[in-house]
């Protein structure tokens, strides 16, 4: 018997609008602009987590010893804190992306697609982060990859809200959405499959919606369209998409 | 002809041969336990060769007498570990039980293997990521395998329309993500609680949220193992 699952009542009118988690905030230190952030990136991405030495991070980042060591403690150290700042930088991102949009499933999907864009303009990044990271010695920077790539799950499930029926979605449902992006990704990464990033938006979006809101509508995000993207990503709240 | 004192006659070939073959499986055994701990303890790729052999207080030359190197006994005991696995889920499906009782009882007997032998599902689910090629793939067929189990649910409950292609490899891989979390974090030693989440998440699309719910709640694995 094929599950189904009520529909929520005319549809979106009983969306609620997306609300942001506490906010990312913008981070202080642009990691794109931090010259050791980037050297240790391209670095791991080019001779593999192991073999990147601080001497060579120094010499592609163009700084002096000195300040390496007056920033951080180790190799480790700087890959973690790097990390973190890339992190919060798509958090940031993904989070103005979301609330940008009115609904949660267009926020849902402003936001995919933005995370899509960020990763197909970074691929070393993506790599570093998804993957090299992977063979770090010290187990928080395990920790905190995992951490950062389940920030998703939060605007997730924001979708309980949306739900005609909150208490039949299943808990883990926002968690299995994330971990299915990231692993598939990872393991493409890792197989040498070059993934595109924004092929796999649309049948993610069902993934993530369909717990939420079902299987019928869930299907329509197989066909959705990239949301008209916002001027900015400076909290321009003047968009319009698909849904309005 | 008169026969000599049985502790003065000549062991026959074969039976020396044998031993000899039971003390090498033996020693790989030893290998293969005491690696999958250094693999969980110090991570695939902070290991080295002589981390294990010192481990299992064997020569280094016997190491090589079983293994190329590091990244074979990895995928020794990854299949060492996928074996057992796979018995036990075996052992755990009770005969005549239809998919979803199928899924329900290999669930719960894999979350107990996790729950017993932590290291080993470390070694499984996150060290063989980084444990090269052939360690990788294998850790892809694992999902594979989990993918099309999950896909002969749709058979089983004759949905219509169907999923995309797709839904069942990436359900496979929210589900490793799951156990991944609570293994990088630490947190194994409640991994059964996970039991109910996951079970959700994985028959929902099939059976309906009602019925998932209901067929979790009858479910009784001391009499599904039997």
């Amino acid at each position: 018997m094929a599950p189904s699952r009520p529909k929520p009542g005319s549809g979106r009118s009983r969306l609620t609008p997306p609300r942001a988690e506490p906010s990312p905030v913008k981070p202080e230190r642009d990691p794109f602009q931090d010259p050791i952030a980037l050297a240790v990136v391209d670095v791991v991405a080019e001779r593999g987590y192991r073999a990147a030495t601080v001497a060579e991070i120094i010499e592609r980042a163009g700084v002096s010893r000195e300040e390496f060591d007056g920033r951080f403690a180790d190799k480790e150290d700087c890959v973690l804190r790097s990390f973190d700042a890339f992190a919060a930088d798509w958090e940031w991102r993904v989070n103005n992306a979301y609330s940008g949009q009115p609904d949660w499933r267009s926020g849902l999907r402003a936001a995919a697609y933005e995370v899509a864009d960020w990763m197909s303009a970074n691929p070393n990044l993506v790599r570093f982060g998804m993957v090299d990271i992977l063979e770090a010695e010290n187990e928080m920077v395990r920790v905190r990859r995992e951490q950062a790539l389940s920030y998703g799950g939060k605007l997730i499930d924001r979708g309980r809200e949306a739900a005609p029926d909150p208490a039949a979605v299943p808990e883990a449902a926002a968690m299995m959405a994330v971990g299915s992006i990231v692993q598939l990704l990872t393991h493409r990464l890792q197989s040498g499959t070059d993934p595109d990033p924004v092929e796999m938006v649309q049948p993610m979006m069902y993934q993530a919606v369909r717990p939420y809101l079902g299987e019928e509508i869930a299907r329509e995000e197989l066909e959705m369209t990239r949301p008209e993207r916002q001027a900015a990503i400076d909290g321009d709240k003047g968009v319009s998409n698909d849904e309005t | 002809m008169a026969q000599l004192p049985q502790s003065l006659s000549k062991a026959p070939v074969g039976r020396t041969r044998l031993s000899r073959e039971a003390l090498t499986e033996h020693q790989r055994e030893r290998l293969l336990t005491t690696a999958t701990e250094v693999f969980a303890k110090r991570g695939f790729t902070a290991t080295t060769v002589d981390n294990i052999v010192a481990a299992a207080n064997i020569g280094v030359g016997s190491f090589y007498a079983h293994f190329d190197g590091k990244a074979e006994c990895l995928l020794a005991v990854c299949e060492r570990i996928s074996g057992e696995v796979h018995a036990q889920i075996a052992a755990s499906v009770p005969a005549g039980a239809d998919w979803a009782d199928q899924a329900l009882a290999g669930l719960h007997a894999f979350l107990s293997f996790v729950a017993a032998e932590p290291l080993s599902a470390r070694v499984v689910l996150i060290e063989a990521q980084t444990g090269g090629p052939e360690a990788l793939a294998r850790y892809g067929e694992v999902l594979e395998e989990l993918a099309a189990f999950l896909r002969a649910g749709r058979a089983a409950a004759k949905l219509d329309p169907e999923p995309p292609p797709s839904f069942e490899e990436a359900a496979a891989s929210g589900l490793a993500w799951l156990l991944q979390g609570r293994l990088v974090r630490g947190e194994v030693d409640d991994v059964n609680s996970l039991f109910e989440e996951m079970a959700e998440v994985a028959l929902e699309p099939y059976l309906g949220a009602k019925q998932t719910k209901a067929r979790i709640r009858a479910f009784a694995p001391d009499a599904a193992s039997g």
